[in-house]
């Protein structure tokens, strides 16, 4: 087997200058999978046939001189509430019904297939795109390759693990109140949430309607730079997709300095009791690593915090019980316990309080458009502890409404700015953690120039766990 | 560092409120969700904290005439997707 390249940059140029084909690369990858995913848990299936054939056809037209682009051969894999052709979408639950999107590829799905990425299969997700893990349910209890005693994070867990394990390159994951930028967090992985809008979500099975984003997790920034570029642009079957230009989002990579770049820095609501001892001392090294590139650092605060993440549970409570009402009437029981609790709390808040919620989402939109005339780029930690371990869970049940004491994701869903999380070094214990990066809505372009930079003079994006160690060219 | 009114919230949550597990058991009959008597608790022993974000949401001055984040468009664009 060869040596795995670390990232889809590395790999694409892998593929181009004739050390690697994508077949190798691609039977490695699932080479990996056989030997460790029987302890994570990151794929629910795998597309062994299509993938090789994806990728046989990738080596022959990058012989010709055909060239999609640097996704052209790279094993991607898809959170499994997104549709892809090759097979039913479980959504990780006994209530969807298999015939949803059958046969059919999400246009996420079939802008990665048009830039002939190699789809590897669909990845482990919590239930919906929500709630956590539940032992008594059919489905394997996922699982960090950090350490396996630990909750990858959620609900792109499979991608999340995926992707620390060198399962695949990349792929994709969905953002409702930190699902994205959790497991990437969580997995020691780069994670981008796009701004509300900038990706079509159709083809999705909807958690939060209004709050519903679907993104890349990958190796680096500039990984997720590649995969946006194939993601983003309007698509006329998602009412809330933007009809905007799509920018060169690799145009701010490789600059090597962050002159001129104003990062503010939000502590105020991100240091809550009970932070690991590290998390501190992490983020502001980078922190540092941002002012020694030449950023300009400002103290900042985040305002409506508390109000916009309020915002985000009633909506997404509300929203996903619009959804969901008919099957939680008649299969209460099929669904997650978690998923169950969570979900009902829509019945909990009147219609007049969802449209409250919508009310002060505006409001907190336009504070915020005026504190990002003062910043270009926000940062914070994304999570202020390592992954959760599963004996902290009670009964295997994790305590949402606790995680969020820590895990700091949900303001961001209720703004719909983008965000860009990034490993920024460990716990103690040999757990990740990670910066999160605000941005103003549709300049991803910047996020990902600042991330990149960052990832240009550290090497957190570049540890992986010991599984992945022996198969990577790290 | 919230920027409502903490004790008009408080206020208005210990004045003349039901019972929590009165309106809980009220809203989920209402919805029609079975839940069981071990989630009902679940959901009593949460619900304070369900109506804290509610009542955060209602106590913001700055709300009081603004618009909802929600848009509808009466032109009939509705394309399939796969």
């Amino acid at each position: 087997m060869p040596e795995l390249p670390l990232s889809i940059t590395e790999a694409a140029a892998a593929l181009r200058d004739g050390s690697l084909t994508s077949v190798e690369l691609t039977s490695a990858v699932l080479a990996q999978a056989d030997a460790h995913d029987a302890e994570l848990g990151s794929y629910l299936a795998r597309f062994d046939e299509q993938a090789l054939t994806t990728a046989a056809k990738a080596d022959s037209e990058l012989a010709q001189g055909v060239d999609r682009g640097p996704l052209q051969g790279i094993p991607l894999g898809v959170k499994d509430i997104i549709a892809s052709a090759e097979g039913p979408t479980t959504a990780n639950s006994l209530v969807l019904d298999p015939a949803w999107g059958a046969g059919r590829d999400a246009p996420v799905v079939a802008r990665l297939k048009a830039a002939g990425a190699v789809i590897t299969g669909k990845m482990s997700t919590m239930e919906f795109a929500i709630g956590a893990p539940d032992p008594a349910k059919p489905f394997a209890l996922p699982r960090n390759p950090w350490d396996t005693r630990t909750w990858p994070g959620g609900s792109s867990s499979g991608t999340g693990s995926g992707v620390a394990a060198g399962f695949i390159l990349g792929g994709l994951g969905t953002d409702t109140g930190g699902s994205i930028r959790i497991p990437a967090a969580f997995c020691g992985v780069s994670g981008l949430m796009p701004t509300f809008g900038r990706v079509p979500k159709s083809g999705c099975a909807p958690l939060g309607y209004s709050l519903d984003h679907i993104g890349p997790l990958a190796r680096t920034a500039a990984d997720c730079a590649a995969m946006l570029q194939v993601l983003a642009g309007y698509h006329a079957s998602d009412p809330d997709c933007a009809s905007l230009p799509v920018p060169d989002f690799s145009a701010g990579l490789g600059r090597g300095s962050l002159e001129g770049v104003r990062v503010g820095v939000e502590r105020a609501h991100h240091s809550p009791d009970g932070a690991d001892p590290a998390a501190g001392p992490c983020f502001e090294a980078a922190v540092a690593a941002l002012e020694a590139l030449g950023a300009t650092v400002v103290e900042v605060v985040l305002p409506y915090y508390e109000e916009m993440q309020a915002a985000t549970m009633v909506t997404m409570a509300g929203e996903a019980l619009a959804y969901h009402l008919p099957d939680m009437r008649t299969r209460w029981s099929d669904y997650f316990v978690g998923t169950r609790l969570i979900v009902a709390q829509g019945a909990m808040a009147s219609s007049a309080d969802f449209v409250q919620a919508q009310r002060v989402r505006r409001v907190a939109v336009q504070a915020l458009g005026e504190l990002f005339e003062a910043v270009d780029v926000v940062a914070t930690p994304t999570a202020s502890r390592g992954a959760t371990p599963y004996d902290d869970m009670s009964g295997g049940v994790l305590q949402v409404g606790e995680i969020f004491q820590y895990v700091h994701t949900p303001y961001w869903d209720a703004v719909g700015n983008p965000v860009l999380v990034l490993p920024m070094g460990f716990t103690d214990g040999g757990l990740p953690l990670s910066l999160q990066l605000g941005g103003r809505p549709f300049e991803e372009a910047t996020l990902l120039g600042v991330g990149d930079a960052y990832q240009q003079v550290t090497g957190w994006h570049r540890q992986v766990p010991a599984m992945a160690a022996a198969a990577v060219a790290a | 560092m919230t920027q409502t009114n903490r004790h008009e919230t408080e206020t208005m949550m210990t004045t003349g409120a039901p019972d929590n597990e009165v309106l809980v058991r009220a809203q989920l009959a209402a919805a029609g969700i079975p839940a069981s008597e071990e989630e009902i608790g679940l959901m009593v022993a949460g619900y304070d904290r369900v109506k804290g974000m509610i009542e955060l949401l209602h106590a913001v001055p700055a709300a009081r005439y603004e618009l909802p984040g929600l848009h509808f468009d009466p032109t009939p664009t509705y394309a399939e997707w796969g």
